[in-house]
């Protein structure tokens, strides 16, 4: 509620936007969860989808004049229907495999658009002009947007999880094969997991190129935006419906603090070691921890 | 370059120069996997690393790239030992996410300091005999520092069979490779076994990066495109394997370069993807997998 009129206070553009930008690695760190947390799947190549995404709505904004905001839902749908190619023949793999194959992912993605020029621009990238709107108007519209399309996720994974989809993911990730042999259609559900996954990254990635005015390759298809999914999914607590909320929030925070007070190459180097830091002392996440020393608050911190 | 015997030729031996190099490249990673069931993501940026290492010493001393292996692999060594000691060991037990996003951090560690420390202009290693071939049979050229690239992988490679093979430790990092609980059962000092391999691993990753820094101009975010080709290298090859590895490596390495000559430069990073998708539609876990 309280975010829904935020906007309504007249606060300065840039507020919006990291509150925006929140809500958008919100999005991505839940989407993840889905596949890495719940179903136990670590997609490293995850970014590859919010790079379709974007790239779907950049295309269509530029060759036929679509509105972004109407076509985020078709740049989920694309990337879901890549994700569903994809995560057929990839999730076969268990475990370290899966891993591997994944990490090439984004990558090859990236290589593919940086070489089909004639459709996405090459290295050049596509320009997506913004609404022409004043600047707080945009931003409130963005943000709207976000929150939004935060929702509707928190919402379905709300329902993944407490209905059988979110059991069987579990059974899944604790013993592939215990659950197999239990009766449960693990392809279909991690396909399942996967194809949702996908399509929340895309649609993501959808409203992100509009919200930048520009993208090119190497800006959507980066490994570390993968890693960063991750981290924030990790922070806050794999597997669980908050804790990529709570981690995204923690780590845009941080991470806007950082690059504000830190020069260039040090960013990099703490950024590495926050990664450290947390794997090494918060593996159960900020979730994890607050339900071992509150267990009468479990019902609520899902 | 149209599609000339000759050519073909040219670009047959590149490939076959390159398929060493990045066996030596793979190695690591192999028997860090094969050991620790760790995979390690940062294992191209201690190869960078040990490229700009033999980059300094190059430049401060002018001692030739070769010779410096005999500083920079201890160093890697000692690096890699640590790293094992200090981020891997703690967290064994740990689920696989765990160590990939440490070891991420860590190559991200690696990656800012080398741009501290070197900035991201592109360097490279030119001792007097780079540039000019070696010899040249017809039209085809063999150019010294990849010739010498390669057998030197080879030997280091060829060394380091031996050792897994001959010695004490190294048969018993084979035997924790296998069994690490009927290993330690049999009086294999698991601690030591790990950080052990994780420096024989990082080692070899400084001699890569010496021969890197040969062939190819170094740049601290290059560690990326090397890592995706090493992971599709072991994808190929299966993961643990090194026979497949080095196999994997090769095969690489031709159709790359094949590639390059029959269409164009450009798509020729998209080869190891390509062979990625075949193998895991074919044969998931690759040529040699367990």
């Amino acid at each position: 509620m309280a975010l829904a009129l935020l906007p309504l206070l007249r606060l300065e553009a840039y507020f919006l936007h990291v509150i925006l930008i929140i809500f958008m690695w919100a999005t991505l760190a839940s989407s993840i969860n889905i596949i890495a947390g719940f179903a136990g799947y670590v997609n490293f190549g995850h970014v590859a989808f919010f790079g379709i995404g974007a790239y779907t709505t950049a295309i269509l904004m530029r060759d036929f004049r679509l509105s972004p905001f109407l076509m985020t839902p078709v740049a989920g749908l694309m990337a879901a229907v890549i994700g569903a190619l994809v995560g057929y023949p990839a999730l076969r793999l268990r475990g370290a495999y899966f891993v591997i194959a994944t990490i090439g992912l984004a990558y090859i993605f990236e290589t593919i658009t940086f070489n089909l020029h004639w459709l996405t621009g090459g290295g050049v990238g596509i320009s997506v002009p913004l609404p022409p709107y004043p600047m707080l108007v945009v931003k409130t519209l963005f943000y709207y947007a976000m929150l939004i399309l935060m929702l509707v996720e928190i919402l379905t994974i709300y329902w993944i999880a407490n209905t059988k989809i979110g059991l069987f993911l579990h059974s899944i990730r604790e013993d592939e094969d215990a659950a197999e042999a239990s009766g449960v259609n693990t392809t279909k559900y991690k396909m399942l997991a996967f194809i949702v996954s996908t399509f929340f990254a895309g649609t993501a990635g959808g409203l992100y190129s509009y919200y930048m005015s520009y993208i090119d390759p190497p800006t959507v298809f980066t490994l570390a935006m993968t890693v960063t999914m991750l981290l924030m999914m990790v922070l806050g607590g794999k597997g669980t419906i908050l804790g990529p909320i709570i981690g995204a929030s923690i780590l845009t925070l941080a991470s806007e603090a950082i690059t504000h007070f830190v020069v260039s190459e040090l960013n990099i180097v703490l950024y590495g070691a926050l990664l450290i830091v947390v794997i090494l002392f918060l593996p159960q996440g900020i979730l994890g921890i607050l339900r071992q020393r509150f267990p009468r608050l479990r019902r609520i911190l899902r | 370059m149209g599609i000339t015997v000759e050519s073909m030729l040219q670009a047959v031996i590149s490939g076959f120069l390159l398929g060493g190099l990045y066996a030596l490249m793979v190695f690591g990673l192999q028997i860090m996997y094969g050991v620790m069931k760790v995979i390690n993501v940062a294992h191209t940026a201690y190869i960078i690393l040990g490229g700009y290492l033999t980059y300094w010493i190059f430049e401060l001393y002018g001692i030739d790239p070769f010779v410096s292996l005999a500083v920079t692999m201890p160093i890697l060594f000692a690096l890699g030992y640590i790293t094992q000691m200090f981020a891997l060991n703690p967290i064994v037990r740990a689920p696989m996410i765990t160590s990939l996003l440490v070891m991420f951090g860590i190559g991200s560690i690696i990656e800012g300091v080398s741009t501290y420390l070197w900035t991201a202009d592109y360097r490279s290693v030119a001792p007097r005999y780079a540039g000019t071939p070696l010899l040249t049979i017809g039209g085809l050229t063999f150019p010294t520092t990849r010739v010498a690239g390669f057998l030197g992988s080879i030997l280091i490679l060829a060394a380091l069979h031996l050792f897994l093979v001959k010695t004490k430790l190294g048969k018993a990092i084979r035997a924790a490779s296998q069994d690490i609980d009927a290993a330690q059962v049999m009086g294999v000092n698991v601690t030591r076994v790990y950080a052990f391999t994780c420096g024989i691993a990082i080692a070899t990753a400084a001699s890569a990066g010496a021969i890197v820094s040969m062939i190819f101009a170094i740049y601290p975010a290059m560690r990326g495109i090397f890592t995706g080709k090493l992971f599709c290298i072991c994808a190929l090859g299966g993961m643990g394997s090194i026979r497949g590895a080095f196999a994997a490596a090769m095969i690489l390495g031709l159709a790359e370069s094949l590639t390059g000559a029959i269409v164009t430069l450009q798509w020729s990073p998209i080869v190891a993807y390509l062979l990625l998708i075949i193998t895991l539609l074919v044969k998931p876990s690759g040529l040699f997998g367990r």
